[in-house]
């Protein structure tokens, strides 16, 4: 059962009438426009720049180089290794070079075809096994960005113990998060001079603390407010055009705006990590999993972005959602002249899922055990101890998950060339193994309304509908008493990114303690009783207002650096998905019918946006099974980067397994990214199911099908 | 510039428009409509679609010149009187708006769709959107809302119980003649039909042309029956043809063909000219065309001309076409009593370009093939008919051995044509798995 208080998407309305504004949609009188410069080779020394033409293009104002960055000119969410602008060196096509500004966005457009960059060529790495051998060095502390094990029992032992051993090779490419709304932002100077930036993103705070040090002005100068957000799924949580429109507004005292087109947002976006996975696996004969090692080579690209989370998370969650005893996975992330690579719904586990599901109906297949039967045996339970001995104690309703599924599994009917396929996962909710806090502060107005002040944003996926729902249900108000300050440094404090599926869980956590202080205050002070809301306002306005304040930091363990022994995460979410699809033997085209998806959310919120959030995992994982791939050089836009469309979409239905999770509000977990992690495997298995071969590379498009046909 | 005056949301307007200048353009900047949103500027994604004459287009490759006289609605029009529309509401209800950046778009495809009147269901409702990705729902609660707002909603009839202004007629057309003049006075001058090949090429290669507009030229658009053939007038679009009942009687895999391109937006504005002159080895419409004997008929000063389509495209994206020249028609021979067909393999299933095309149409009596004719797109460098194949099946009974030595003709014709080349690995066995059915019997269209 869901919570009481449901609310329709509190953004749907300004949404459906096409007034809200996204950051390319605001306008300011005098405003200029901003183009990126871009490299156009893989890797080099910048030798000269010839401006001149583009300079004396009528309508340009500016053109600004790294010469032009007051402070440090590097960034990373991580680690700082990547330049706004390029010093004298490039890393990756498309790495930025100099920002033009014109009157016009033609004008600057135009101009910026003008700039003539010379360059030295250099050798080119673009593949992470020749990275790790050495020869060209990409960065000065070497081209390892990050290497991570997570070792559990004795290995050698587990394999000596196991009757079957399954051992394979699995390989993903780069993917394009090909959110509908492409980058954008727009910057001004405010009255008192303090610098305004309001952008398509997953996180200003973050952004307040990177622009700081590149202008070199303190962070209360500066005030980040999110605009109206087409959709992230990760790629907005790195800067973006924050930096750019930061540093032209700095250097010109007028409003800028930057947009990406789509060609440029393909360019420049980090991209998911391609990740080449030797995967073996050892069971008893009667299923029992007995001992998983992996090794995982991962491309981050020119720069090191979430390369090294991706690393250790593609390593702490390689077994998948079962108990193994023996475990000795270990992940390495290279950097490579490719494109940077970084967060993407799932950091890894996407891939790492196709692998470990793929292994999972083999060893079925090997041992004649139903491919459902081999996953409950396995199945992570309470008391279960993960690959990186956490002792799971609470919500794990993964068997439930299961047991959703079990009657279409069992009722399914194989004919043709038609396959069912199984996918299941786990995944850590929050950061790993860091402290990831988010706050949340509640105020009253004198118009009687309760005001939720966060940091988080929502990009799309409804967290804001979410909190205010929290809120409510903790007050017993409706939701015509509440009203919402959002993603503003200025006016909400940190509630940390909206990555990691985190923020129904830990910011709605935070609101909803917040929440219970503000609810004890106002018993006191006769609200429940009938004194409203701006009558308490009034009496207590000049004693001032006692802080109604939520903070909440997941309760975690460091992991160990050389075993990754430890807690992780505070808890897991699990899902199980189950495809059918046809498959047309002739021409190696997969149409997916059906998906049955089953999630254990802890606690549901709000059933509609759970659901949206399944249907459009589900969506993303049909494009990642079947046709996308992102071609270094060649992909340029939607029309050779192909994102399913409506008629790619079979038939859904998702259900919901509540396990409730006692550290989370009302019991509740995340869902973003689990929507995404079981499909792409689920559909793999049911082609093999369905035709008899197993595709070990995703996308299984069509030429890729059809060489193992 | 060039003055365009028409109907906005049921206002008539006015403006200057460059003559490059596309409706996405004029709608954001000279009208500070940002409902319209740019999600990627060369016909892909669906955010920038708005309805002319209640029909959705995708505005970004949409000339801004060339709707004087026509009815534009953008998803402002939908609340015009200040309240939801029914499909609005269903989408909220449902939860079919995310982020939103798909939605106003997404809106006006399902609007254009409940105008029409039919009895929905669900395929028809995900064709009827197929132009408009959305990378956050999977599409589930939008399909959702507009069947609930189908089924459920009250409508007003035209402008859903407002006041609107009816469009006029549009500018009168002009004449070949005057065009002709144009095209001879303008050194760069480039001739335009639908655009949605065109403004994408203008777009990546960063030039910009004097478009001249033949779309506005009077009697170029249509079908009709001429002497025992079918006339295609250059600028009838893609959907027209697709549901014109002497096409779907006649010539069946042109139908086909045309349903399958692009998505419904494309098929509004992509015309057949356009699809000829672009030449693409992908073109959908050219195997069918040239299964049924297609004939250019084209026009300049110096007269009329008439050449087959096969000799017509000379190379990947290169025609006969003079540098004066316009094209006005296409000929085609109407086809009865065939098995007929248009096959397309793609890596999705809408707004995709063919991997691989088969038109067909193939006549038997007692089991002897009387005729048979088949067209590849998509594989050598130019779609090509496979003559050396329907010579030898034609009068054979239609037997496995037949069918494979017939196949076998084809695929060598291919190769001693064009050489190996390394789409081949994928394509040659497909077209083989293809043709052995389409002969075989298995696709009855």
């Amino acid at each position: 059962m869901p919570i009481k208080r449901y609310m329709d998407r509190i953004d749907a309305i300004e949404k459906v009438l096409g007034q809200a504004k996204y950051a390319g949609d605001i306008h300011i009188e005098g405003m200029l426009y901003g183009v990126i410069v871009r490299s156009s080779i893989p890797h080099g020394w910048i030798k000269n720049i010839d401006f001149d033409k583009a300079l004396t293009y009528k309508g340009v104002i500016k053109i600004l180089t790294q010469k032009d960055i007051p402070g440090e000119n590097v960034y990373g969410i991580i680690k700082k290794d990547q330049p706004l602008l390029a010093k004298e060196r490039v890393r990756y096509i498309g790495e930025p070079v100099a920002i033009v500004l014109g009157e016009d966005e033609s004008i600057a457009r135009r101009a910026s075809h003008l700039i003539r960059i010379e360059y030295e060529k250099m050798d080119v790495v673009s593949d992470p096994l020749q990275s790790m051998n050495g020869g060209v060095k990409l960065h000065d502390d070497g081209n390892l960005l990050s290497h991570r094990k997570v070792i559990k029992g004795d290995i050698d032992r587990g394999f000596r113990e196991s009757d079957v051993i399954v051992e394979r090779t699995y390989r993903t490419t780069w993917l394009d998060h090909a959110y509908i709304e492409p980058e954008a932002g727009l910057g001004y100077m405010d009255e008192k001079g303090r610098l305004i930036i309001t952008s398509s993103t997953q996180n200003v705070h973050y952004k307040r603390n990177e622009i700081s040090r590149l202008l070199a002005i303190p962070e209360e100068r500066i005030r980040i407010i999110q605009a109206t957000t087409g959709g992230g799924f990760g790629g907005k949580l790195d800067m973006t055009v924050e930096g750019y429109v930061a540093l032209s507004v700095y250097h010109t005292k007028r409003p800028v705006l930057i947009r990406f087109t789509r060609e440029e947002s393909f360019l420049s976006n980090t991209k998911r990590h391609p990740l080449l996975i030797h995967y073996k696996t050892g069971a008893k004969k009667d299923g029992t999993i007995q001992a998983v090692k992996v090794d995982v080579t991962g491309d981050t690209g020119a720069y090191a972005s979430y390369g090294s989370t991706v690393c250790l998370r593609v390593a702490v969650h390689a077994t998948g959602p079962y108990e193994v005893p023996n475990v000795y996975a270990e992940s390495r992330m290279l950097y490579t002249n490719n494109p940077v690579s970084g967060a993407m719904r799932g950091f890894g586990v996407p891939q790492i899922a196709f692998a470990h599901e793929s292994q999972m109906d083999i060893m079925a297949k090997e041992l004649n055990i139903d491919p459902l039967e081999i996953r409950i045996k396995n199945a992570l339970k309470r008391g279960s101890k993960t690959a990186t001995s956490q002792e799971l104690g609470t919500s794990v309703g993964f068997i439930e998950t299961l047991k959703a599924i079990e009657p279409f599994w069992k009722g399914r009917k194989k004919s043709g060339t038609r396959g069912f396929g199984l996918g299941s996962m786990f995944y850590g909710m929050g950061n790993t193994g860091i402290s990831n806090p988010s706050s949340a502060r509640i105020t009253l107005t004198e118009e009687g309304k309760i005001a939720l002040h966060t940091g988080a944003c929502d990009i799309g996926q409804g967290s804001d509908t979410v909190l205010l729902q929290i809120l409510c249900e903790t007050l017993d108000v409706d939701g015509k008493d509440v009203l919402l300050v959002r993603a503003d440094t200025d006016l909400t404090g940190d509630a940390g990114s909206t990555s990691a599926s985190r923020q129904t869980y830990i910011s709605g956590k935070a609101v909803q303690l917040a929440a219970l202080n503000l609810r004890a205050y106002l018993e006191k002070e006769g609200f429940y009783r009938g004194r409203g809301i701006s009558e308490i306002y009034r009496s207590y306005r000049d004693r001032g207002f006692p802080p109604f304040e939520g903070y909440f930091d997941p309760p975690t363990e460091a992991l160990d650096m050389d075993t990754a022994k430890g807690k992780p995460y505070a808890t897991y979410a699990y899902a199980t998905h189950m495809a059918e699809v046809e498959v047309d033997r002739i021409t190696g085209y997969v149409k997916v019918l059906r998906v049955y998806a089953a999630h254990d959310v802890g606690k549901a919120i709000n059933i509609k946006n759970i659901k949206g959030q399944v249907y459009g995992g589900i969506a993303m994982g049909i494009g990642f099974a079947l046709m996308e791939e992102f071609i270094p050089g060649k992909t340029e836009s939607l029309d050779n980067y192909y994102i399913p469309t409506s008629m790619d979409m079979p038939a859904m239905e998702a259900f919901i397994v509540e396990d409730e999770e006692p550290t989370g509000p009302f019991g509740a977990k995340g869902v973003g990214e689990p929507a995404l992690i079981p499909q792409a495997a689920a559909i793999a298995n049911a082609i093999t199911d369905a035709v008899g071969v197993r595709p070990y590379e995703l996308p299984c498009d069509l030429e890729r099908l059809k060489k193992l046909l | 510039m060039e003055r365009i005056d028409f109907i906005l949301n049921g206002k008539s307007v006015s403006c200057e428009v460059e003559g490059d200048e596309v409706l996405l353009y004029t709608l954001r900047v000279r009208f500070r409509i940002t409902s319209v949103k740019e999600g990627c500027g060369i016909g892909e994604c669906g955010t920038c679609t708005v309805l002319i004459d209640d029909e959705p287009h995708y505005s970004c490759l949409t000339l801004s010149t060339k709707i004087s006289g026509h009815d534009v609605k953008t998803v402002e029009f939908l609340s015009l009187n200040g309240n939801l529309h029914p499909l609005q509401e269903a989408f909220i209800k449902a939860g079919a708006v995310q982020c939103g950046f798909c939605t106003p778009g997404m809106l006006l495809s399902a609007y254009s769709l409940l105008l029409k009147g039919k009895k929905l269901d669900i395929q028809g409702i995900k064709e009827a959107i197929s132009g408009n990705l959305c990378r956050c729902t999977g599409y589930q609660q939008i399909v959702e809302a507009i069947k609930d707002a189908a089924e459920n909603g009250k409508f007003g009839g035209e402008g859903n119980g407002r006041k609107v202004e009816k469009r006029r007629s549009p500018p009168e057309g002009k004449g070949i003649k005057e065009i002709l003049d144009m095209l001879y006075e303008k050194e760069d001058g480039r001739i335009i039909a639908g655009g949605t090949d065109l403004l994408v090429k203008a777009r990546k290669k960063g030039v910009y042309n004097d478009y001249i507009d033949v779309t506005s030229i009077n009697g170029l658009k249509g079908i009709r029956e001429e002497d025992g053939r079918v006339i295609i007038g250059a600028t009838t679009t893609h959907g027209e043809i697709q549901r014109d009942p002497i096409i779907t009687g006649k010539v069946k895999s042109l139908s086909i063909a045309c349903g399958l391109i692009g998505s419904p937006q494309i098929r509004n504005m992509g015309t057949i000219g356009g699809n000829i002159i672009n030449a693409s080895p992908a073109a959908d419409s050219i195997p069918p065309l040239l299964v049924h004997d297609g004939v250019c008929i084209l026009e300049s000063k110096e007269g009329i001309r008439e050449v087959p389509l096969s000799e017509f495209v000379v190379a990947p994206y290169e025609t006969q076409l003079g540098k004066k020249e316009i094209l006005t028609a296409i000929k085609v021979l109407p086809l009865n009593g065939y098995r007929e067909g248009y096959i397309k393999v793609a890596k999705r299933a809408a707004l995709a370009i063919a991997r691989l095309s088969i038109a067909y149409a193939i006549k038997e009596k007692d089991g002897i093939i009387e005729d048979v004719r088949l067209a590849i797109g998509s594989c050598t460098p130019m779609p090509f008919r496979a003559y050396d194949g329907e010579g030898y099946l034609k009068g054979k009974s239609r037997d496995e051995s037949t069918i494979a030595q017939g196949i076998k003709s084809i695929i060598d014709g291919i190769v001693d044509k064009s050489g190996m080349r390394p789409s081949y690995v994928y394509k040659l066995p497909v077209l083989m798995g293809l043709l052995s059915d389409i002969l075989g019997g298995s696709y009855a269209h």
